[in-house]
């Protein structure tokens, strides 16, 4: 483990919003490393930079002061095109609201990311995403459109979409905020599965007791610092 | 994203959103259809009406004037307006044909038109002539649309015998039915024999040789192939029978070559008289029955089918026979004599012009309403038969070819008359400059005719208009542009979060701004397609519904629209042109909107 670079690596992340009085810091230097191979969960009250730093962390937001390297890459200083591509390729994301696209069929949600990756031949990425599907367990809805699925199927599809692509890093905004707490034991588990059959590293920001206690580390945020940094003691 | 990705991502946002699509099309639709359906009439106008009326290839040049004392004087002398001038504007650049017009210089009388009128109308004749070759296209054109309109009527073909058994506008053929007659054909010179006293009185080319203006030839000048030169120191076509030579000319059995028949009408008086038995003559000389003239049972010969007896002056029974001479009017002159002078006169209205054709007036030469007569033994009484329509024809009067004029300018006015000319039409190679042409012919002391002028202020007009109403339809087409502008920042807003997460999936800036003005670009298409199937739509209605009620009117096309696929593509480029510019802001501002921010709100 020591030979390969950490997954994730922040150093002294600094982001503020706005100016003079007006001025908000929402990172007063966050330093973080995130070993290959981790579940990682971002804890803290809202407004404490939990959610700003997975956005770092993702690629999508490149307005902060520091170093943030990801999967050995630094991201600052990418271009549109290559932080887009690392995107596709490197991370997924899980959203609260799952994001899926209402007019598509649950399979074409999931082969949403080939879109943007035109190096993919069509009959393997139908194969992929069939796989990807079948991984969160809804290799029959291919066809089911997402207005028709509970929300943790939904939450499903949006996992088996980040999946696509066979990203090294799964980074999950509140992913059980919507959902009940039958359905939340049951997406977790399968992302909690992710970390530890398939070898995924996963970042989890939630503001749930529940969710934060199953992860092997946890790291506590408040006012924009890194507060606390617990490994160990899941269950 | 590639093309194809992107073509389907697309539709798919279309199909999504179809209503939205086809009401922001409306606009397009609109714009799109009024800017071609108003670029493809003023082409068909031109095309069809203005080209007709003043042809766009051919302007009409005449001397310039200066007045001195009240009087309109010509700059250039008559004596320069010949042939020379003709070969020089040949000469000029991008005059591809120059024709001569020639006006008459004597006065004449015309009558006729029972059939048509209810009575035989009187007017003084004015008429000049033209060269057959800058006609015959419009008038086959014309008559060709005529022909269709007769076939229309699906009548069954009636046996005849002669060509007075068919109705008006046919001829009996040679297979024994009526068949319609191709008057276009006729406007040619089919010759005219011109009487003389002495060489002044022939065109400048010809001579007096045995009573008639004929080439002259002699020991030195050979004749043309075919032709030998007789005992009348005339060119004349040689022959061995009747049958080598025209109809209205015979072998001459003992010099072996064709004369004109000779005929003679029972009294002088009755070349005044409009009837068709009268004028047949009687030929000099010749039985149809085959026996000798002096026998008691020779039944006396007429002249041939179609030709009348044209004795050599008003005060002499004995001529020659001729084809009547072929004559194009003005459609001006018809719809005028509908609007004012029918309805004052008390006269029948002409219904369409195809009604004239074949026609036949009397043209009473040397005789008239306004000027001094000649001496009766000057004038001279000829048939016109109306063979056509053209704008080019004289408006207040009718056109002859070229020749006829020319000889009777000669044989009233002298040689001189007939050895210049009074305007000229070129024919340009297309669509030049006109100015630059007029610049040239202005060096000769010529100009720009007053119908050339009208011609130059109609076209300019029929621009203007179009130039106006495509302004218009841009007009549309832009507010049809801002209508999708608003459309396209509401669907950006509707949509944010779908490009957020787009955006976290690998979509880049660009692929979201391909995405906008891809659905802009298909919803420039949709619109320019159903904008120019619109306008095609309603361009047939209108010719329809013009086919329908507007009749009888001279000049009204059957088309009233010209189609030019690149109309079509610049419409369909307009309204993509306005939907990119539309949806140009509002796919910026999704290709900028913050995924981070989206996502976490």
């Amino acid at each position: 483990m020591s030979d390969t670079p950490p997954a994730i690596e922040l150093i002294e992340l600094q982001k503020t919003y706005g100016a003079g009085d007006t001025e908000n810091h929402v990172l007063r230097g966050v330093s973080l490393t995130v070993a290959s191979g981790e579940m990682v969960a971002l804890t803290g009250a809202s407004g404490s930079g939990k959610s700003t730093l997975l956005n770092i962390i993702g690629g999508l937001d490149q307005t902060y002061r520091g170093e943030a390297r990801v999967a050995g890459v630094s991201l600052s200083t990418m271009k549109d095109n290559t932080l887009s591509r690392f995107r596709n390729r490197t991370v997924g994301f899980i959203f609260q609201q799952f994001h899926l696209m209402p007019h598509l069929s649950v399979l074409d949600n999931v082969m949403l990311p080939s879109w943007f990756d035109p190096e993919r031949g069509k009959l393997e990425l139908h194969q992929a995403a069939v796989d990807s599907l079948a991984k969160v367990g809804l290799a029959h809805k291919v066809a089911a459109r997402p207005s028709h699925l509970s929300g943790g199927e939904k939450q499903r599809v949006a996992i088996a979409r980040a999946l696509f692509n066979k990203p090294r890093i799964l980074l999950c905004d509140e992913p059980t905020g919507a959902l009940d707490s039958v359905t939340t034991e049951k997406v977790f588990d399968l992302i909690v599965d992710l970390n530890r059959i398939g070898g995924l590293t996963v970042v989890v920001v939630t503001h749930e007791n529940d969710i934060a206690t199953r992860c092997p580390r946890r790291v506590s945020l408040v006012d924009g610092r890194v507060v606390a940094d617990d490994v160990g003691g899941a269950p | 994203m590639s093309f194809w990705r992107v073509l389907r991502a697309v539709w798919q946002n279309v199909v999504r959103n179809r209503r939205s699509f086809v009401l922001s099309s409306i606009g397009l639709i609109v714009g799109v259809a009024t800017l071609t359906f108003f670029v493809h009439l003023g082409m068909g106008i031109q095309a069809g009406v203005l080209n007709k009326i003043f042809p766009v290839n051919q302007i009409e040049v005449e001397p310039k004037t200066v007045g001195i004392a009240g009087l309109r004087q010509e700059v250039v002398e008559q004596s320069r307006l010949g042939e020379d001038l003709v070969s020089e504007f040949e000469k000029l650049p991008d005059v591809t044909r120059v024709f001569a017009k020639l006006r008459s210089k004597l006065q004449a009388r015309l009558w006729g038109g029972q059939a048509l009128f209810g009575y035989a109308a009187r007017t003084e004749a004015f008429f000049d002539g033209l060269e057959p070759a800058l006609l015959v296209d419009e008038l086959q054109t014309l008559e060709r649309v005529d022909a269709k309109r007769v076939q229309e009527a699906k009548r069954k073909p009636e046996p005849c015998k002669r060509d007075d058994e068919c109705r008006l506008g046919e001829m009996c053929d040679a297979g024994g039915t009526c068949r319609a007659v191709e008057y276009w054909t006729h406007f040619t010179d089919r010759g005219t024999a011109l009487v003389c006293a002495d060489d002044n009185g022939c065109p400048p080319d010809l001579r007096c040789r045995g009573g008639l203006c004929q080439q002259a030839c002699d020991a030195q000048t050979a004749c043309a192939a075919g032709s030998v030169c007789s005992a009348l120191g005339a060119c004349e076509p040689a022959c061995q029978s009747d049958a080598q030579c025209e109809p209205t000319h015979a072998c001459d059995a003992r010099e072996h070559v064709c004369r004109r028949l000779t005929c003679e009408l029972a009294k002088p008086e009755d070349q005044m008289i409009d009837s068709p038995v009268k004028l047949a003559g009687q030929l000099t000389g010749r039985c149809s029955n085959g026996v000798a003239f002096d026998s008691p049972a020779c039944e006396r010969a007429a002249c041939p089918p179609a030709t009348y007896c044209a004795p050599k002056s008003a005060v002499q029974a004995d001529g020659y026979c001729e084809y009547p001479i072929p004559a194009v009017l003005s459609p001006l002159l018809i719809e005028l004599f509908n609007s004012s002078a029918a309805v004052s006169l008390g006269m029948q209205k002409i219904d369409g012009m195809e009604a004239m054709l074949g026609m036949q007036f009397m043209m009473h030469l040397g005789n008239s309403y306004f000027a001094a007569d000649l001496p009766p033994e000057k004038q001279a009484v000829k048939r016109v038969e109306i063979v056509g329509f053209s704008s080019k024809a004289l408006d207040f009067g009718v056109t002859f070819p070229l020749a006829y004029v020319r000889g009777f300018n000669a044989r009233y006015k002298g040689t001189s008359a007939a050895a210049t000319y009074d305007t000229f039409i070129l024919e340009t190679e297309g669509n030049e400059d006109v100015s630059r042409l007029i610049a040239e012919i202005d060096k000769y002391g010529m100009t720009l005719s007053r119908k050339s002028q009208d011609a130059q202020k109609a076209a300019d007009l029929l621009f203007i208009l179009t130039v106006v109403f495509s302004f218009i339809s841009l007009v549309i087409l832009f507010v049809a542009g801002v209508n999708i502008m608003h459309t396209f920042l509401t669907l950006v807003t509707e949509r944010r979060y779908e490009i957020g997460i787009m955006r976290a999936i690998g979509a880049t800036r660009a692929d979201i701004r391909r995405l906008f003005l891809t659905e802009a670009l298909l919803l420039g298409i949709f619109g320019g397609v159903v904008g120019n199937l619109l306008s095609f739509g309603v361009s047939r209605g209108v010719n329809w519904v013009a086919a329908k009620y507007l009749t009888g009117i001279p000049f009204k096309p059957d088309e009233f629209f010209a189609y030019d696929w690149r109309v079509i593509l610049g419409g369909i480029a307009f309204a993509c042109v306005f939907c990119l510019i539309g949806a140009f802001i509002p796919a910026r501002r999704a290709a900028k909107l913050d995924p981070a921010v989206v996502l976490s709100s």
